[in-house]
């Protein structure tokens, strides 16, 4: 018995190849010319689940046990304390700073714009934060991003009507000027991703852990803190790791200068 | 109801409320399990959208289809549902 040959295509894939060209192509120019929509009507889903998470731990709350919540309330009032006692030294040559800046005319105290986090990692993959305040409330692209804390953590990407995203300084690839404050070290952060840093400076220059990294403007804000160190012993420079002083993965609030 | 279309809903919403170790892994899955999951390219433009910039998710997934396409082909040989 003689089998007719199969009839088969030159080319078996161009059907395929052909649908993810065109699914590619279209997606790509819909979703470039509708991402403000896009963002837009998924962002009341994002508030819905903020609120629900929020009721939620407040619920768990109820059911914790009095030893829980006692030792809990030692803690705080331990953290409280220490970060009373930071915040009156820190605040004694802040306010002399400030008095000498705005005898220069550079302010550095005015307000910024509120902004409630609706997106954080890790439900975002690129350590980008998405806010509840837009081009309506007056945020402009690149303006800097800080907690109500005061260090700062990124800057304004993108801006919407009534949203906006920021960029964390911990992008991965994404480089910020600041200064090492042990040695007022010149030096250039390095985005990691999942709120780590990454900082080469000569082997010599001495590094500690727990040093603050400093914004390299007027202000001075804190960006990083040092967390490791390490050099190869025929390296002539060290590689320093740092994080950021905010907890990325639980970000409610910031601040967005003007 | 059509699986491929349920399990594009669900990559869809845990995109929009889960973390990313949970969405990236689910739609990876998806493009291996279903034939030629074009679906996965515009997933992956969404979380572009949604919390990137530029199109390296949309552009990813692309490629991960691309080199599915010879490997399923291997791998499979009982793929009855070959239907878009």
């Amino acid at each position: 018995m003689k089998y007719l040959p199969k009839s088969r295509s030159r080319h078996p894939y161009r059907r395929s190849l052909g649908i993810l060209a065109t699914v590619f192509v279209t997606g790509a120019i819909l979703f470039y010319l509708l991402d403000s929509l896009i963002i837009t009507v998924v962002a009341p889903a994002w508030r819905m689940e903020n609120m629900v998470a929020r009721k939620f731990s407040e619920l768990s709350g109820f059911f914790h046990t009095q030893t829980f919540l006692l030792a809990e309330n030692a803690r705080q009032k331990e953290r409280l304390a220490s970060l009373e006692i930071e915040l009156s030294s820190v605040s004694a040559s802040r306010e002399q700073e400030n008095h000498l800046l705005a005898l220069l005319g550079r302010d550095t105290e005015s307000l910024g714009i509120t902004a409630a986090v609706l997106t954080h990692p890790p439900q975002t993959p690129y350590d980008i934060l998405t806010i509840d305040a837009g081009e309506k409330d007056g945020v402009t692209l690149g303006a800097l991003v800080i907690l109500p804390e005061g260090s700062a953590v990124g800057e304004v990407l993108e801006v919407f009507g009534g949203l906006s995203k920021i960029k964390l300084f911990t992008s991965s690839g994404m480089k910020t000027n600041a200064v090492l404050e042990r040695n007022n070290m010149p030096v250039v952060l390095e985005g990691t991703g999942a709120g780590n840093f990454r900082v080469v400076v000569p082997r010599d220059t001495a590094v500690e852990i727990g040093d603050k990294i400093l914004s390299a403007d007027l202000s001075a804000r804190l960006v990083g803190i040092v967390e490791d160190s390490t050099f190869e012993p025929t390296a002539s420079f060290q590689e320093v790791l740092a994080r950021s002083p905010a907890n990325i993965f639980n970000l409610r609030f910031v601040l967005i200068k003007r | 109801m059509n699986y491929r279309i349920l399990v594009t809903v669900l990559v869809f919403l845990s995109i929009i409320f889960l973390p990313y170790w949970f969405y990236v892994p689910a739609l990876i899955l998806a493009m291996g399990f279903f034939p030629l999951f074009w679906e996965g390219v515009l997933l992956g433009f969404l979380i572009d959208v949604l919390y990137g910039q530029g199109i390296y998710a949309g552009f990813l997934s692309l490629i991960g289809l691309l080199m599915l396409l010879p490997l399923r082909e291997r791998i499979r040989t009982h793929s009855s549902n070959t239907s878009l």
